[in-house]
């Protein structure tokens, strides 16, 4: 079993703790927040699955020697952007919400949603 | 409303979870292969024939899978777009009458720091094919920069000096740029990323996304700042 291996046990565990808290959290800032213990554990994840002690950084490689796998910290970078892009949207759709509900419960949100419908309707 | 009472569902998502992260973890320490992957040692391998970009993460995201950074860049943009948007519909809550920080180690400290991180975002955008870097660090080291620089001076005084709108119209001349890059290098891969041309087009990818990373960092901080509330 390698170091590589246990620690990214360590970042799926750190994900479970973020799913729970998107599923069991009704205040939606703490919501975007397990969404982004998430992400940062995804991106752990995919650091650590590929690490081994030794491996060179893959700069300028030569055969022969063992470099690191590039193909995930590609992914990762691509990821990070990403991450902040859709957490700066979601934040924005927040604001929108509490300046219309003047709340961040999500099931009081709900509520007056449905309330709203409702009055529209008849 | 306030505390939620643990129900037989929360305790059902609980155990769910814990499952899931358990066979997880299991089938991890099954499998137990790291190492470089089978795409990851073709691109170790490919990138021998590429002598002048020797940074093989440069070349996954700039070269061979460029579809994914473009697409990517899409993502980015439609975000920035978003709020924009809504920047541009919804008028600031009093920002014209908030004043600066008025702090002297914060506004003496940012005209001190900022041209340093300013050059140095260049310098990454710049070498990302040489060495550790990248259009993206380069471009949130940029954007950051700014930030810092709109905690000293005042939020509204630095977008005027940075002339924010006409920034706004030259991020999707990059994202158009990006793609002429793009289109080309899929149509004669050799020419654009290998020969006497290569390193400039090679910048050019670079630069176009740092700029890209860089407007959009600034404009999502600047919504923000603008919008807060009694910070």
């Amino acid at each position: 079993m390698s170091t590589g291996v246990l620690a990214s046990a360590i970042s799926i565990i750190i994900v479970c703790i973020g799913v729970l808290g998107l599923i069991l959290k009704r205040n939606l800032l703490l919501k975007l927040l397990s969404l982004n213990i998430v992400n940062t554990a995804t991106i752990l994840f995919f650091v650590l699955v590929v690490y081994s002690p030794g491996d060179r950084a893959p700069i300028d490689p030569s055969p022969g020697v063992q470099y690191a796998d590039p193909l995930p910290q590609a992914l990762v970078l691509t990821s990070i952007v990403i991450n902040f892009g859709v957490l700066a949207l979601s934040l924005l759709f927040t604001m929108v919400l509490v300046k219309r509900y003047h709340t961040l419960d999500l099931i009081k949100i709900e509520d007056f949603v449905r309330r709203e419908f409702e009055e529209e309707k008849s | 409303m306030g505390k939620y009472s643990v129900s037989l569902k929360t305790l059902y998502v609980i155990f769910l979870v814990i499952m899931f992260g358990a066979f997880t973890i299991g089938a991890l320490l099954i499998v137990d292969d790291t190492g470089v992957s089978r795409l990851g040692a073709i691109y170790l391998e490919r990138s021998q024939k590429f002598p002048n970009i020797s940074n093989v993460v440069f070349g996954v995201y700039g070269m061979y899978r460029f579809y994914d950074t473009l697409f990517e860049l899409l993502i980015f943009s439609t975000a920035v777009l978003g709020i924009t948007v809504f920047s541009d519909l919804e008028p600031s809550p009093g920002s014209a009458s908030r004043r600066p920080v008025e702090s002297h180690v914060v506004s003496a400290s940012a005209s001190f720091l900022y041209p340093i991180i300013a050059v140095f975002g260049i310098y990454l955008a710049f070498s990302a094919h040489l060495g550790p870097g990248g259009g993206f660090a380069g471009g949130v080291i940029s954007g950051t920069g700014i930030l810092l620089l709109a905690l000293a001076k005042g939020a509204e005084e630095t977008a005027r000096n940075f002339r924010e709108d006409s920034m706004k119209q030259l991020e999707y001349v990059v994202l158009f740029l990006a793609l002429l890059v793009a289109i080309l290098g899929a149509l004669y891969p050799t020419e654009v990323y290998r020969d006497a041309l290569g390193t400039g087009v090679i910048t050019l990818v670079n630069i176009s996304i740092a700029m890209k990373v860089f407007i959009g960092t600034w404009a999502i901080l600047h919504f923000f700042v603008k919008h807060r509330g009694e910070v």
